[in-house]
């Protein structure tokens, strides 16, 4: 069971094109054959039973419905304010629904609620084409009929030839060709006209038909408006007589107006009035008013041609009415028509722009934003970062603050002491000028001695921690300065000999001070301690890295093995381990001593 | 005859000190002690030293002004700036005001005295720092002619910026301790010099006449 639906279905869907044109089959049936009608209901229960297709179901009651609203208007309304809710899912039934509305409004000249529905057929047959539309080119060559109607020619012939376009489709040639022409006459392009005349006759097997009538008459109309009466003449004639012998009084009125127009013109007077009285009758009983607009004119021809002229410009008048009345029942709607397709169209274009702009818009309020919150990211880490850096200057700016005003303390804390020291050093020594006891006298020596010693410490600490004496240059003037100074006093020879490569090197605060702070306790040692005649000293640069600092004295040297008893010598072993330096001391008894500092220079 | 000596400088302790170790010397002896340069001019005309022990750093008139006053009524008056410090702006600065020399505080008392004595017989004192300066000061400032510095005068510079002493610049350059003594003399005239001539310009252009 299950297999077979799926079967169905999938069989269904392939056949929608059959679907729609078995529906259409029906529907003409339904709508013109009253004895059908009962096979045709039945034939559907079949066929919805087979497939359990919803639309057959609902296309039955509309077929249904059709007959009622035949006759009863209040039930096509109905249908049409229903149409959209009930027939939703299949437009060709939606369609069909629309055009038989379209159809029924038309025959009751309502013809804003037919147009109404044409344009919804429209709508669809430009929506869902042939494929889901089978009655496709039905429905364009009705409405081009419509639009032949209504005056818009051009529209009309458009229409139906859309309607022509896919070869596939079934549609009645005959219908199109003479439509087709009939547009082209009242376009004036005759010859196209009269082209498209003959091939709807060609069409016609049964010479003697209303359609092959119709068709000569149409071609004798042209030749008539072509002023070619000799051709026009029998064409016309033949219409007339197959017109009357059908019936159909308002083609005969149709052949007959121009007609008698031709027999005026050749003064057969009395011809052409009966043939007006007669076109008059037909008009009447045809109930085509339109063609009113024809017959004043040349009722106004004749009177103008037997020299009456008041009644001829009487009927010009008429005609200019006639025209006029034609014009506006019919030109009003298609203008209204017009402008509401044109509303709506526009609409649908402001829509449209509307759609797109707020797409534009949204992207664009999307791409702003994102550059507005980019921009605020970015703001935001700038302002940020500035804060950090103002706040870290800041920082600088205080510890810089407290540097100097630590500096400044400690100036005049230097100041302060060193003068005081100085004083201190000056009083002994104004002692040590007077005459002293031995024990008094060096008392009085180390105090001086002493005070001095602090002075100069302190002095060499200030420097040590001045920035502007990095340079390697700066440390060994200070070096050789000290050691002149004070080898000088003592009466010690003094050579010092530094390498001018050195220069390039900087040394930074702390190796400044242990390697100076080394030399002088080198050298101090050296005056005091060694009775030597001569210090030497040299600096110089191994392996372009490595700064060599070598102090030697001709002294009496001293056992390197034996603990030392000041602390000196640790003082210097241990701030040569500070600075990653290597201290070397060579000395022996006779020898005198030899202290070496190596230490890798920093880049 | 003993030479007469006047000190400027606002620590008591020092000024006391000094004169008494001034006044225990033979040759020298202390006729003034003051505590400020406030009134150096009247100071010195009152008591009419050979030497000016200046103490650079003073409240009220600092000892540069003073130096400046002092060498406008006494030109020929021998000026030694007192200081802490070493390396310190306002030794130069005094130094172009006019000083002759400079004695750092610390001084062993020995070499103080060593010095003042040299002072009389046209010794200066200079260190490396100051000679520093002293170049710098020459290069960037080139000089009217007379008073560029010499090769010589600048060789003996450049040995004092690199730590040598008198007696090391005299052995180096085969020169004579006085003939080192009598550069450095030579190279502070020009300094005091140019420095005045160059004070003199700045009041000209600054003059509206």
């Amino acid at each position: 069971m299950v297999i077979c639906t799926v079967n169905c279905s999938a069989q269904l869907y392939k056949n929608e094109f059959e679907k729609g044109k078995m529906l259409d089959s029906f529907y003409t049936e339904n709508l013109h054959r009253k004895d059908l009608r009962e096979s045709v209901y039945a034939s559907m229960q079949a066929e919805y039973k087979r497939t359990r297709d919803n639309e057959i179901l609902l296309y039955e009651k509309f077929l249904k419905q059709v007959v009622v609203a035949k006759t009863d208007i209040t039930v096509a309304d109905n249908m049409r304010l229903t149409v959209e809710d009930v027939y939703k899912d299949y437009p060709n039934t939606r369609a069909r629904v629309y055009y038989f509305l379209g159809q029924k409004y038309l025959h009751s000249q309502n013809f804003e609620k037919a147009f109404d529905m044409y344009f919804k057929v429209e709508e669809l047959l430009e929506k869902y084409t042939y494929k889901t539309i089978t009655a496709y080119s039905t429905y364009y060559q009705r409405i081009g009929e419509a639009y032949y109607q209504f005056r818009n020619y051009k529209k009309a012939i458009n229409y139906i030839l859309k309607g022509s376009e896919n070869p596939l489709l079934e549609f009645d040639k005959w219908e199109f060709y003479n439509t087709v022409g009939l547009a082209y006459k009242e376009l004036n392009l005759l010859d196209s006209s009269t082209y498209y005349f003959q091939k709807a006759l060609a069409e016609i097997k049964d010479k003697k038909s209303i359609h092959a009538t119709v068709s000569l008459g149409n071609i004798g109309y042209n030749y008539y408006l072509k002023n070619d009466y000799t051709k026009a003449q029998p064409l016309l004639e033949l219409d007339f007589k197959n017109a009357l012998e059908y019936r159909e009084f308002a083609l005969a009125a149709g052949a007959a107006i121009p007609l008698a127009d031709i027999f005026i013109s050749r003064k057969e007077f009395n011809t052409a009035d009966s043939l007006l009285k007669k076109a008059r009758c037909f008009i009447n009983v045809s109930t085509q008013v339109s063609r009113l607009e024809k017959y004043y004119p040349v009722m106004g021809n004749y009177y103008a041609a037997n020299k009456n002229f008041e009644l001829a410009a009487l009927y010009k008048d008429s005609a200019i009415r006639a025209i006029r009345f034609n014009d506006s029942v019919f030109s009003n709607l298609y203008v209204m028509h017009a402008q509401q397709r044109n509303s709506l169209a526009k609409i649908a274009e402001e829509q449209e722009r509307l759609a797109v702009y707020k797409k534009l818009t949204t992207a664009r309020i999307i791409g702003i934003g994102s550059v507005l919150i980019l921009c605020g990211i970015i703001l935001f880490l700038v302002l940020k970062y500035r804060n950090r850096i103002k706040k870290d200057n800041q920082k600088i700016e205080e510890l810089n603050r407290i540097l100097a005003i630590r500096q400044k303390l400690s100036a005049d804390m230097h100041d302060d002491i060193g003068s005081t020291l100085s004083s201190i050093s000056i009083y002994t020594h104004s002692l040590l000028i007077q005459p002293q006891i031995d024990a008094q006298k060096k008392v009085l020596e180390k105090i001086r001695d002493n005070t001095q010693s602090v002075q100069q410490n302190m002095s060499d600490i200030i420097w040590s921690v001045n920035p502007d004496m990095d340079n390697a240059e700066h440390v060994f003037a200070r070096m050789r300065s000290f050691g002149a100074g004070i080898t000088e006093s003592a009466g010690v020879g003094y050579v010092f000999n530094e390498d001018q490569q050195l220069h390039r090197f900087s040394l930074p605060m702390d190796i400044r001070k242990h390697l100076y702070f080394i030399y002088k306790e080198a050298i101090n040692n050296a005056v005091k301690y060694s009775g030597c005649k001569t210090i030497t000293v040299n600096i110089i640069l191994v392996n372009d890295n490595i700064l060599s600092i070598n102090i030697k004295d001709d002294g009496k040297g001293f056992d390197i093995n034996k603990k030392p008893s000041g602390n000196g010598l640790i003082n210097m072993s241990r701030r040569a381990a500070d600075i990653n330096a290597a201290l070397i001391i060579n000395s022996g008894f006779g020898y005198g001593t030899e202290i070496i500092l190596k230490m890798q220079l920093p880049v | 005859m003993k030479k007469r000596i006047v000190i400027f400088d606002d620590d008591n302790t020092r000024r006391d000190s000094l004169s008494i170790l001034l006044n225990l010397c033979t040759d020298l002896e202390c006729v003034g002690a003051f505590a400020n340069a406030v009134n150096a001019v009247k100071n010195i005309g009152e008591t009419n030293p050979d030497l000016v022990l200046m103490d650079i750093d003073m409240p009220g008139t600092n000892g540069i002004q003073a130096t400046t006053e002092i060498k406008k009524s006494y030109p020929g008056l021998t000026i030694i700036m007192q200081t802490v410090f070493e390396d310190n702006d306002y030794i130069f600065e005094s130094l172009k005001a006019g000083a002759n020399g400079y004695l750092l505080k610390q001084t062993h008392p020995d070499k103080f005295l060593e010095q003042i004595r040299e002072a009389f017989i046209g010794g200066a004192p200079m260190t490396g720092s100051i000679a520093a300066k002293v170049l710098q000061y020459f290069y960037y400032k080139p000089p009217v002619n007379e008073y560029k510095l010499t090769e010589r005068e600048m060789e003996i510079l450049k040995l004092l910026v690199a730590g040598h002493s008198y007696k090391m610049i005299a052995a180096n350059s085969n020169i004579s301790y006085n003939t080192v003594c009598n550069h450095i003399t030579k190279i502070y005239h020009k300094l005091h010099v140019n420095s005045a001539s160059e004070a003199v310009n700045v009041a000209l252009t600054k003059k509206i006449v």
